[in-house]
C-alpha cells in the first residue's frame, strides 16, 4: 500500500537504509529544528491560535480553553498513536476502531453486569485486545494476507462479534459511573483529566522505542524495505507482529478510557475515531522527524487539529465549517512542510540521485 | 497547472495557502453570522416581552400530568374475532440500535399471537435497504414491518407487495398513509407531545426564565417536527424565554459533540438550560461541562431518553427527559395487523396516541435498557386479543 512516496530504488544500498534509520545529525540544529519542513504544523497550530485570540477574544486564551483542547482530544491522540508503530513498520491496522470498541463493551459488561471488580474487568478487556491483535498477526504475518485488507476482514469480524454480544445497545450500569471505574477516565488534576496523562505517558514510550531503541530502528527499516532489512538479519515478520499486538493494546486502551469517559459501553464507540486517527498519523509524520511516522508529531497534530474544533465552536460557527477547517489545515500543513510520508528527505535525495 | 505552482518559491506558495485560508474564514464568519436558523448558533426570544403568570400555571399543569405513567394501553377496542396464528412477519432492520430494539418488542408481541418474525437487516444505505425489501418480496410473507425508510427508495417494491395484498406497517417517516402503507405510527403530526413535554418541563422548572439551547440532529427528518413542536410550545409557555438553537453533524455523534456544547456554552454564559433532539447526543456531555466547571451552571433534559441518559438522571448528571417506548409502538403495530389478518379496520390503531412521559429523577422508573411505560401493558392487550 502507498503512503504517497515513490519506493526507493534499488540502487540505495541496503546499508544505507539501515544507516538511514538511524537519526540523521543536521549541520545547524536549531535552524532545523525551527524550520518550516520541521514543525511547519506548529507554525500553523500558532497561526491558528492567533486567530481565534483575536476573533473569540474572551474566550479562547483561557487556561479553560487549554484545559478543554487537551481533555477533549485525548482519546482521538491515544488513538492517533495506535497506528504510529504499525505504520512505522508500513503496515495498516484497520480494525483499532472495532478493537476501541470490544475493548470498550468487554469492561463495561464486566463491571457493570459481574462481581469481578473494576482491575480484573481492565485486565479482560486488555486480554481482549491483545488477542485480536494476535489475530491480526496470524492474518497479516501468518496467511500473508497484506495488511489493509487483513485488518479490515478483522475489524468487520469483530463488529459482528460486538453485535451479536451487545445487540447493537449499550451496556450501562450505575457501577459505570462511579468511582473507580469513572476515575479511570474523569479524575480531574488542575482542570486535566487523567487520559491525558496517559497520552503524554504512552506518547513518551513510543518515541522512546522508536527513536532510542534497536527495535525501533528496525521498526523504521522494517518500514522503509523489509526486503532489505530482512536482508540485514532484521526479524521482520515478528517486528511487524508486535506492532499490529501494539496498535490493538493501545486502541483497547483508548476502549476502556473511553467508557470511562462516557460512563457506559457503545456497541459504536470506535467508529469515529479510525479517519481521525490516520490523518493525526499522516499529518504527525511530516513534522519533527522529516517524514517518519512518530509520537510526538501525531500529538501536535491532534491537538492542532482540536485546536481548531474547539475555537470554531466557540465562535458558534455552522456545523460543517469543522470539516472544512480539518480539510483546509491538513493541506496547509502538509503543504508547509512539502509533506512526504514514509521517506525521510536524505532517502529521497539519494534516490533522485542514484537514478 | 500542476508544473507551473512547482515551480513557485515557498513563500509565494505560502502566500496563496494563507489566502485560501483567510477567504475559508471569512466564508465561515458570514454563513455563521448570516441569521438563518438552525444552521449556526441562532438565538430568539420566544414570545412576548412580558412573562405570563398563566402561561406559567399551564406549564406547571401540563409537566405534572405528563410526569404521571401512563395506565391505559392506546387502544380500548377488542378484537372481537380469533385472531390466526401460524403468520410470518418480515421486519427490516433500519441498521440503528433503536430498530433492533423495535425488532425485540416486536418479536414478544408476535409470539404472544402465535405469529415468527423474521429480521432482514441494512445498514442504512439506499442500496442495502432496496435489496431489504426485495428480500421481503421474494419471502411473501403475511405483512411487512419497517421503521424509518421514506417511501421513494423502496417506491417499487411497495408497489409489488401492494399488488400481492401484503400489508405493510411502518413508523417515523414523514410519509403519509395510502399507497401500500397501511399504518405509520409516530409520523410527524403524533410529535407534539414530544416538544411540549421538553418545552413544559423547562418552563416549570425555571420559573418561565429560561435562556435554553436547542441542540438538534438535521440529519434525521423526523426530529424536524420535534423541534417545530418545542419552538412553538417554548413560544406558547415560556413567554421572554430566549431559545438557541446549534446543530449537530452525524459525525461528530460519539466524539465532538460534548466539545461542541461545552464551547457554546462557555460562549454564551447566560444559557442555563440544554434541550436535545435525541437523547444519543448527550453522551459524554455530562462529564466534559464537569470537567469545565459548568455542571452547576446548566440543566439538561433529552428527547426520547434512553438507558445512558436515565444512569445519568439517577446520578445527577442530567436533569429530564422524554421518554417513549418502543414496547408500546411494536405492540400497536401488532394490533393494527391482528384486524387486518381478521378482515378489520385499522382506524383505531392510525388513531392511536402512544404513551409519552416525563421522567425526572422523582419518579424515574427504571435504569435499564428498556421498559414499558404502561406497566401491565401485555395484559391488556391479551384481554383485547382474546388471549
Amino acid at each position: 500500500m502507498s503512503t504517497g512516496t515513490t519506493a526507493a530504488p534499488a540502487a540505495v544500498s541496503e546499508r544505507h537504509v539501515l544507516a538511514e534509520a538511524r537519526p540523521a545529525r543536521p549541520t545547524s540544529q536549531w535552524r532545523r529544528a525551527l524550520s518550516f519542513s520541521n514543525i511547519g504544523a506548529v507554525y500553523v497550530w500558532l497561526l491558528i491560535i492567533l486567530v481565534f485570540a483575536i476573533w473569540v477574544p474572551n474566550t479562547f486564551l483561557t487556561q479553560t480553553t487549554f484545559n478543554q483542547i487537551l481533555n477533549n482530544n485525548a482519546v482521538t491522540g491515544l488513538m492517533a498513536l495506535c497506528v504510529v508503530i504499525p505504520l512505522a513498520a508500513r503496515v495498516f491496522d484497520l480494525s483499532i476502531a472495532f478493537t476501541m470498541t470490544l475493548s470498550g463493551v468487554t469492561v463495561a459488561h464486566f463491571v457493570a453486569h459481574t462481581a469481578v471488580g473494576v482491575v480484573p474487568a481492565v485486565l479482560i478487556a486488555l486480554g481482549a485486545a491483545l488477542a485480536i491483535g494476535l489475530i491480526n498477526g496470524f492474518v497479516v504475518v501468518g496467511l500473508g494476507v497484506d495488511s489493509f485488507i487483513g485488518t479490515l476482514a478483522t475489524g468487520s469480524l469483530i463488529k459482528a462479534f460486538i453485535t451479536m454480544v451487545t445487540n447493537d445497545q449499550s451496556i450501562t450500569g450505575v457501577k459505570l459511573l462511579q468511582t473507580p471505574f469513572s476515575s479511570i477516565a474523569q479524575t480531574d488534576i488542575g482542570g486535566l483529566t487523567l487520559p491525558v496523562l496517559y497520552l503524554l505517558v504512552i506518547a513518551g514510550a513510543i518515541w522512546f522505542v522508536l527513536e532510542h531503541t534497536a527495535t525501533g530502528r528496525r521498526l523504521y527499516a522494517t518500514g522503509f524495505n523489509p526486503d532489505a532489512a530482512r536482508l540485514q538479519n532484521v526479524t521482520t515478520d515478528r517486528l511487524r507482529v508486535f506492532s499490529l499486538v501494539t496498535s490493538s493494546l493501545l486502541a483497547g486502551v483508548a476502549g476502556i478510557v473511553f467508557t470511562s469517559a462516557i460512563g457506559s459501553g457503545s456497541p459504536t464507540a470506535g467508529d469515529p475515531y479510525l479517519l481521525a486517527a490516520y490523518a493525526a498519523a499522516f499529518l504527525g509524520a511530516t513534522q519533527l522527524r522529516g517524514g517518519r511516522f512518530n509520537a510526538w508529531g501525531t500529538v501536535i497534530a491532534v491537538l492542532l487539529l482540536g485546536t481548531g474544533t474547539t475555537g470554531l465552536a466557540l465562535a458558534s460557527t455552522p456545523q460543517w465549517s469543522t470539516s472544512v477547517f480539518t480539510g483546509l489545515v491538513l493541506i496547509v500543513a502538509l503543504a508547509v512542510t512539502s509533506g512526504r510520508v514514509g521517506m525521510p528527505k536524505r532517502l529521497r535525495r539519494r534516490a533522485a540521485v542514484a537514478a | 497547472m500542476a508544473s507551473i505552482i512547482s515551480r513557485w518559491s515557498r513563500p509565494a506558495r505560502l502566500a496563496v495557502l494563507s489566502a485560501l485560508l483567510a477567504i475559508a474564514a471569512v466564508a465561515v464568519t458570514a454563513c455563521g453570522s448570516s441569521g438563518s436558523s438552525g444552521s449556526s448558533g441562532s438565538s430568539s426570544t420566544a414570545g412576548s416581552s412580558a412573562s405570563s403568570k398563566g402561561d406559567l400555571t399551564t406549564a406547571d399543569k401540563l409537566a405534572a400530568q405528563w410526569a404521571q405513567r401512563p395506565t391505559q394501553i392506546p387502544v380500548s377496542q377488542p378484537i372481537g374475532k380469533p385472531i390466526p396464528t401460524g403468520k410470518r412477519i418480515d421486519f427490516i432492520n433500519c441498521g440503528v440500535s433503536a430498530c433492533t430494539s423495535l425488532y425485540k418488542n416486536l418479536n414478544d408481541a408476535a409470539r404472544t399471537l402465535g405469529w415468527t418474525v423474521k429480521q432482514i437487516n441494512t445498514t442504512g444505505t439506499p442500496e442495502s435497504v432496496q435489496a431489504a425489501w426485495k428480500q421481503a418480496v421474494t419471502d411473501k410473507p403475511d405483512a411487512v414491518v419497517a421503521s424509518g425508510f421514506p417511501r421513494a427508495v423502496f417506491s417499487q417494491q411497495l408497489k409489488q407487495l401492494q399488488q400481492m395484498k401484503i400489508p405493510v406497517v411502518e413508523s417515523s417517516t414523514d410519509d403519509v398513509e395510502g399507497g401500500g402503507i397501511d399504518l405509520i405510527l409516530s409520523k410527524p403530526k403524533d410529535l407534539g407531545p414530544e416538544g411540549q413535554i421538553l418545552a413544559s418541563w423547562i418552563t416549570k422548572d425555571s420559573g418561565g426564565k429560561a435562556h435554553t439551547l436547542y441542540v438538534d440532529l438535521p440529519v434525521y427528518n423526523i426530529l424536524k417536527p420535534v423541534r417545530q413542536y418545542f419552538e412553538q410550545n417554548y413560544a406558547k409557555l415560556c413567554a421572554g424565554c430566549k431559545l438557541d438553537k446549534i446543530d449537530i453533524p452525524l459525525t461528530a455523534i460519539g466524539k465532538d459533540v460534548p466539545d461542541r456544547v461545552v464551547s457554546y456554552l462557555r460562549a454564551h454564559p447566560d444559557v442555563n438550560y440544554v434541550a436535545y433532539s435525541l437523547g444519543a447526543l448527550n453522551v459524554g456531555v455530562p462529564a466534559a461541562l464537569r470537567q469545565a466547571g459548568l455542571a452547576n451552571k446548566v440543566k439538561l433534559i433529552v428527547n426520547v431518553g434512553d438507558a445512558e441518559n436515565y444512569q445519568y438522571i439517577a446520578s445527577g448528571q442530567t436533569h429530564a427527559a422524554m421518554a417513549f417506548s418502543n414496547i408500546d409502538q411494536t405492540w400497536v403495530w401488532a394490533d393494527a395487523l391482528a384486524r387486518l389478518f381478521t378482515g378489520q379496520p385499522i382506524d383505531v390503531d392510525r388513531k392511536a396516541h402512544l404513551p409519552y412521559m416525563l421522567i425526572t429523577k422523582d419518579n424515574l422508573i427504571s435504569t435499564g435498557s428498556e421498559f414499558p411505560l404502561v406497566a401491565n401493558y401485555q395484559q391488556q392487550w391479551k384481554k383485547l386479543w382474546g388471549k
